[in-house]
């Protein structure tokens, strides 16, 4: 699996679990403001436009700002089956 | 005819000018409007906010439930937008199970009250990062009726999460049969909400547990034993003082502890009287193993106790505020405290003191009357008629016995003296080697008869010492008339040399060395206390003394900055008395006198 | 005539005792109260006047011992003692003393015909 798609997997994976635990529209109306993404109503990420760390950066950041720890746990464990990819930038708290 | 035209084209202009400028200023002043409206808005919101986390607040004043918090948010909804259902879910870490309340503000179906718990159960697993299957769940529903042949299924909802001190608490969801409702703004006004009010709570329980950390420190550093049982006789709370005064180990069970005190203290009947009964019973004194204990017990009550929850009253949150207010009112005893004070030694002390007095009366009455029987053999009525040298033998014992009793009496009074703090030592420069010399000629004479050898070594040069002249001269008497008392030959000697340590000397090292009956090790340790005759049974026949000479000398001694100590090899090899005299500084020897007395707290523990 | 064991470890008062005893025509003995039972049990006196505080051996358990073995038993023994309520004293008439005196109140005449009378009550009945 390439970088690209990695990245592609696990934003979607995230903005998926977000669905679950914050409900689907404000999920994927959060997804939606970072505007390098293109986010499907099912919350499937379909393209990146630019860096993608620095979309999984602001995604996790829009997240973190309703939900806290919770997303920073989410993103964490998540982050485990994507090696490939760093954590997002500290700096937060 | 231009004219006109002309006329006509201006009015047009004029009029699309105006026309235009009526659009434009119309645009800006919606515009102006349209930003008005945000900004009250946001002020609305920011307002409602704050209501909402000042209900909050005080509510946390009366508790930190975490369930509390999420109920508040949940009634509060209301006020901020449109939904079908409001639902809380909580978990109870006690029981675990989850705690699911849905408030139905319009009518639902109850598929779609099941299709919220499902949701939330998923989001709730989803944060503890753990599946939830098969948990018990307590579920109520309140508000609006169910209505089974409603059709409308949940066409849009959102989750809060609840996170406290960094664990996921509860969900709240907020659910719509109107699609799409949820993803503007004013959802996140929630989050924040949500997301200040765990903060707080956090933070409150930070304290808490410092509270609590803190009070359980204190709880533990007790120098008595505490124990707290609650009304199902369960036990809240035994401190590690107690189980070391009971003997049991370190966080015991309620039984451990009856157990312990089975046969010396009934705690269930002292619990019981003690609901019964306003404030603490009085002290009892319990005999427990081979301590005594004054024990209190006694009825706490908390303020906090007979609160009602909060889910059974209904939306109004002002309706929940007034049963608060009753709630805090009302006391309810929940908890019997037992503290257990160790008063052994006391008694202790009390017990020898008694012992003391008792002993201090028979020896004081036993040369009274020797000498009052003396007195009447001598025939009062007529003394001449008793030939002079049995008067004269009888007069001897009488001399002798009020001479015992004499010194009897002051070693009563001086340790009299030092209980109350009025010893005096009053310290002065002097020739401790004219003072040693002239007390061994002053025992001469009893050591001769007595086939004792006694000599005086001192070592030529010493310097001048600091002390109590008078009082030195009573340390020696003592420890020279032991000395002879204890031995039947042999030789007494009396040493005074520098004492040299690292090289330096530090003081003068006065020794009073004997070839009697020794000390046994075991005895070495009472020697010098106040008690040390009774507790340790010596009493040798023949040689009666107060047993309280040494206490004395020891007192003299280190008030006058030195130590004192005794070697021995134990029974029969005789004994050598240590002790120190400081050198006299220059300063001392310009003449200024040194009064010490004494303060002795520590005299009636010796 | 009679033999008097006194028990008494105040060698003054035991002095005394026996000065005044034996100035009644009687012969006295002072005895220390290690070697207390085995001499009364070899010279037999008629009577024996016993302190009860004693520094070695307590006097109830000399008293005791006496009365215990059937040869001494008879004897009569006065105890001696210093406290009047004391409860040494109780228990020594238990324990089948004949009597008690307070050596800070009795007089040595006091004592003589305290022994007098005790050997006139005890003596066997002449034939």
């Amino acid at each position: 699996m390439s970088v690209e798609e990695d990245y592609l997997s696990l934003l979607t994976d995230l903005i998926k679990k977000q669905m679950v635990m914050l409900g689907p529209g404000v999920a994927i109306s959060k997804a939606r403001k970072v505007s390098s993404l293109t986010v499907s109503q099912e919350g499937q990420v379909t393209a990146i436009a630019g860096d993608p760390q620095a979309a999984l950066d602001q995604l996790a950041r829009e997240y973190m700002n309703l939900s806290g720890q919770i997303a920073q746990a989410t993103l964490a464990s998540l982050l485990e089956k994507y090696p490939n990819i760093k954590g997002i930038a500290s700096g937060s708290k | 005819m231009e004219l006109t035209l002309g006329l006509a084209i201006i009015t047009v202009c004029g009029t699309v000018a105006g026309i235009a400028g009526y659009f434009l200023m119309r645009r800006k002043f919606e515009r102006e409007l349209e930003l008005n409206r945000k900004k009250q808005e946001e002020l609305a919101q920011k307002a409602y906010e704050m209501a909402v986390l000042k209900e909050i607040g005080d509510r946390i004043g009366y508790s930190l439930d975490a369930q509390k918090i999420v109920e508040i948010i949940t009634r509060s909804l209301g006020q901020l937008f449109s939904f079908s259902t409001a639902s809380s879910m909580i978990f109870d870490g006690e029981y675990d199970k989850i705690i699911f309340e849905c408030n139905v503000r319009e009518t639902v179906s109850p598929q779609f009250i099941a299709d919220v718990k499902v949701k939330m159960l998923a989001a709730f697993s989803e944060m503890l990062q753990e599946p939830l299957v098969d948990i018990d769940v307590d579920e109520s529903v309140v508000g609006e009726l169910v209505d089974e042949n409603d059709k409308y299924p949940i066409a849009s909802f959102f989750n809060l999460p609840i996170v406290i001190s960094g664990r996921a608490v509860g969900i709240i969801n907020v659910a719509s049969k109107i699609p799409g409702v949820y993803e503007s703004e004013e959802t996140e006004v929630l989050y924040r909400i949500a997301s200040q009010a765990s903060q707080a709570v956090s933070k409150l329980q930070e304290v808490l547990e410092n509270e609590k950390s803190r009070l359980s420190q204190a709880v533990e550093s007790l120098s008595d034993g505490l124990l707290m049982v609650n009304s199902k006789y369960q036990l809240i709370l035994a401190n590690r003082r107690l189980s070391h005064l009971l003997g049991i180990i370190e966080n015991p069970k309620i039984f451990d502890i009856v157990n312990a005190l089975s046969g010396s203290f009934d705690l269930r009947t002292k619990m019981e009287e003690a609901y019964a009964r306003e404030g603490t019973l009085p002290p009892l004194e319990v005999a427990i193993r081979d301590k005594v204990f004054q024990v209190f017990v006694s009825r706490v009550s908390d303020k906090k106790s007979g609160k009602q929850s909060l889910r059974s009253s209904s939306l109004d949150p002002s309706a929940s505020l007034r049963a608060d207010t009753l709630e805090t009112a009302g006391l309810k005893p929940v908890a019997i405290v037992v503290l257990f004070h160790d008063i052994t030694d006391a008694k202790n002390l009390e017990r020898l003191r008694q012992d003391f007095t008792a002993m201090m009366v028979h020896e004081l009455r036993a040369p009274l009357t020797s000498i009052k029987s003396s007195v009447a053999m001598i025939n009062p009525a007529d003394p001449a008629k008793m030939p002079p040298a049995v008067v004269g033998k009888y007069l001897k014992t009488i001399d002798s016995t009020s001479q015992t009793m004499l010194e009897l009496v002051n070693d009563l009074l001086d340790v009299a003296k030092l209980e109350a703090g009025k010893f005096d030592i009053i310290c002065d420069s002097g020739d401790i080697a004219e003072v040693i010399s002239d007390r061994v000629e002053g025992f001469r004479p009893i050591a001769i008869e007595k086939h004792i050898e006694i000599n005086a070594v001192i070592e030529p040069g010493l310097p001048r010492a600091w002390f109590d002249k008078v009082r030195i001269k009573q340390v020696l008497n003592n420890l020279l008339s032991n000395a002879i008392k204890y031995s039947d030959s042999g030789e007494v000697t009396v040493g005074a040399k520098k004492q040299i340590v690292n090289g330096a000397p530090i003081d003068i090292l006065v020794s009073v060395k004997d070839t009697g009956i020794g000390i046994e090790e075991d005895q070495i340790e009472k020697l010098f206390s106040r008690f040390g005759q009774l507790e340790s049974g010596r009493r040798n026949a023949g040689l009666k003394s107060s047993g309280l000479g040494l206490f004395i000398t020891k007192k003299i001694v280190e008030a006058s900055g030195g130590k004192i100590w005794v070697e021995s090899q134990g029974a029969g090899t005789g004994s050598t008395f240590n002790f120190t005299v400081p050198f006299a500084e220059a300063s001392h020897i310009e003449g200024t006198h040194d009064i010490k007395s004494f303060t002795t707290e520590k005299v009636a523990q010796a | 005539m009679a033999k008097v064991i006194i028990v008494e470890d105040d060698a003054n008062l035991a002095n005394i005792y026996q000065q005044k005893i034996s100035s009644g025509g009687h012969q006295v003995t002072i005895v220390p109260d290690k070697e207390a039972v085995a001499q009364i049990t070899a010279q037999m006196p008629n009577l024996v006047l016993l302190d009860i505080l004693m520094p070695n051996i307590s006097g109830l358990d000399i008293l005791r011992e006496l009365k215990a073995d059937p040869t001494t038993s008879a004897i009569p023994v006065l105890l001696l003692t210093n406290v009047a309520e004391d409860a040494s004293i109780a228990k020594g008439l238990e324990l089948g003393a004949y009597g008690y005196l307070l050596k800070s109140e009795t007089t040595p005449d006091a004592i003589l015909s305290r022994v007098t009378m005790t050997l006139e009550e005890s003596a066997p009945p002449t034939p």
